[in-house]
């Protein structure tokens, strides 16, 4: 090994990350190229090299990228995207310039935005209070929409002291909002009601996402059934978390419900 | 399907020539849709994508340097150890070359082949989009390339941008014959090898794409019907 080109390598490869990510590289890039490479740490020659490249070629990997990801983060959260309007590019460009994604998949950047976004767009009043629920209302129809497959029926009843077996595309989502009721055109701008929301999402048979709407007890329940408990172990704990006595109109409704996921294929038995 | 097709594996997001270590979880990940496809070799580029803990999703460009290869193999060599095949590496599009160069393009792709004993994904319409933004001739280029190594080749289209005034490896238009005649004189001197058609971005419909196809077969054909013409195999 060469033992210069060894120590050029790091600082290389740093300053074509720089022109990707760093913030304000446009501006610096056209006024002194030479300076802001060798203020990331190259040699002369290497700086005057990268600088002769010129400013539009720098720049290619910032727009394709910068681009690239808004285009796949839009996909997968169209509706939120159209309600920021023209806020949407520059939240992106924000997330870049101050996060950046971690996951080898692009299908988790839009993930990796709304995360990051949240608690920022929450202390921010030009941002519609109920956008982040439906950022991640849409997040969740992605997700079960591209769920793995499960195989049928376990053919196992589900007994009391059995966990439950769900189809893998099964999600219980909450939010503050029912943005599952708002109109689901890109230019609608209605606005949901405050108001706690548990819904159950799963994919159907013909691979269409559902959502059913739960009470607080019936997603307490189900909460605990997706997190492996038992069906007594799920009923007694949801019951006395919300203060509920445990009777048989409870025991009625648990099995209706079960009976309706059944149906419906999301719910595909005891566990094995 | 695994049982009914033979499976080949590509990914983006490897980062070979990178400094960040490898991510263990997404190898884990790799290497068990590996197992499961059965595939004889995993695909991914010359290239890194990840710096500083952050996936850039894009292929970025390494410097032409004999650290810069000697690292990147010394990665290919790990990663293929980790995943339990082979790798093949793929040429990449790039818009500059980060840095002086202190060895030319070809003499870096085969100096990394070599030193990791890893196989060539060839891309000839990277090929070409690189000759078409610097000026080099592509099939002189081809020319100097260990043939012998590659184990598949990718076609595809590509743009030309007013706004950054280059030639884009879009993956979004129709391929020009260019990138079709150079399919066509590597088909003759490697034989018979997996094409790809690589089309992400506008997919036409059906039919048009199916023509597409036809004409990556008809130059494929083209390449076999010379190389037996040559060789008689």
């Amino acid at each position: 090994m060469e033992p210069e080109d060894a120590a050029r390598f790091p600082a290389l490869l740093g300053a074509v990350a720089s022109l990707v990510r760093a913030p304000g590289v446009e501006a610096r890039i056209a006024l002194d190229p030479r300076g802001f490479f060798v203020e990331g740490g190259l040699g002369a020659a290497d700086a005057a090299s990268l600088a002769a490249v010129g400013e539009r070629r720098l720049l290619v990997y910032r727009k394709l990228i910068r681009r690239g990801l808004a285009g796949a983060i839009r996909l997968e959260i169209p509706r939120t995207a159209a309600r920021l309007g023209e806020a949407f590019e520059a939240w992106v460009e924000r997330f870049i310039d101050e996060e950046a994604p971690r996951s080898h998949y692009l299908r988790d950047v839009a993930f990796e935005l709304v995360a990051w976004v949240r608690p920022r767009w929450a202390e921010d009043a030009n941002v519609p209070a109920y956008l982040g629920d439906l950022a991640r209302h849409e997040l969740t129809g992605f997700e079960v929409g591209s769920a793995e497959d499960s195989r049928g029926a376990t053919g196992i009843d589900l007994d009391l002291d059995v966990p439950a077996r769900f189809h893998a595309s099964v999600r219980l989502a909450r939010y503050e909002h029912a943005v599952h009721r708002l109109l689901a055109d890109e230019a609608a701008r209605d606005v949901p009601a405050r108001e706690p929301t548990a819904l159950l999402a799963y994919r159907d048979a013909e691979l269409e996402v559902r959502y059913l709407e739960l009470s607080p007890l019936a997603a307490a329940i189900l909460d605990r059934l997706l997190l492996g408990e038992t069906l007594r172990s799920a009923v007694v704990g949801a019951s006395s978390s919300l203060g509920e006595a445990l009777g048989p109109e409870v025991l009625a409704s648990t099995a209706r419900l079960l009976d309706g996921l059944a149906q419906r294929g999301a719910l595909l038995g005891g566990a094995p | 399907m695994a049982e009914s097709y033979r499976f080949l594996t590509h990914g983006l997001t490897l980062s070979i020539g990178g400094l960040d270590p490898f991510d263990a979880a997404y190898l884990a990940e790799l290497r068990r849709f590996i197992d499961r496809t059965r595939t004889p070799f995993h695909s991914d580029h010359l290239c890194f994508s990840e710096a500083g803990g952050r996936m850039l999703h894009d292929l970025l460009p390494l410097p032409l340097t004999r650290a810069s290869a000697i690292h990147a193999a010394t990665r290919i060599r790990e990663a293929q150890d980790r995943l339990g095949v082979p790798l093949a590496i793929e040429n990449i599009t790039r818009y500059f070359v980060p840095g002086e160069r202190s060895m030319d393009e070809a003499d870096f792709l085969t100096e990394v082949l070599e030193r990791s004993d890893a196989a060539l994904l060839l891309d000839v319409n990277n090929v070409w989009v690189n000759a078409t933004n610097d000026g080099f001739d592509a099939l002189a280029f081809l020319q100097r390339l260990p043939l012998d190594r590659v184990v598949q080749l990718h076609v595809a289209g590509h743009d030309r941008s007013e706004e950054h005034g280059l030639v884009i490896d879009t993956h979004g238009a129709d391929m020009i014959d260019p990138v079709l005649d150079l399919c066509a004189w590597v088909i003759e001197r490697t034989g018979p090898l997996p094409v790809v058609l690589e089309r992400d971005h506008r997919i036409p419909p059906l039919p048009e794409l199916l023509i597409e196809l036809a004409r990556v077969e008809a130059a494929y054909a083209r390449g076999l019907a010379a190389r037996e013409a040559t060789h008689g195999t």
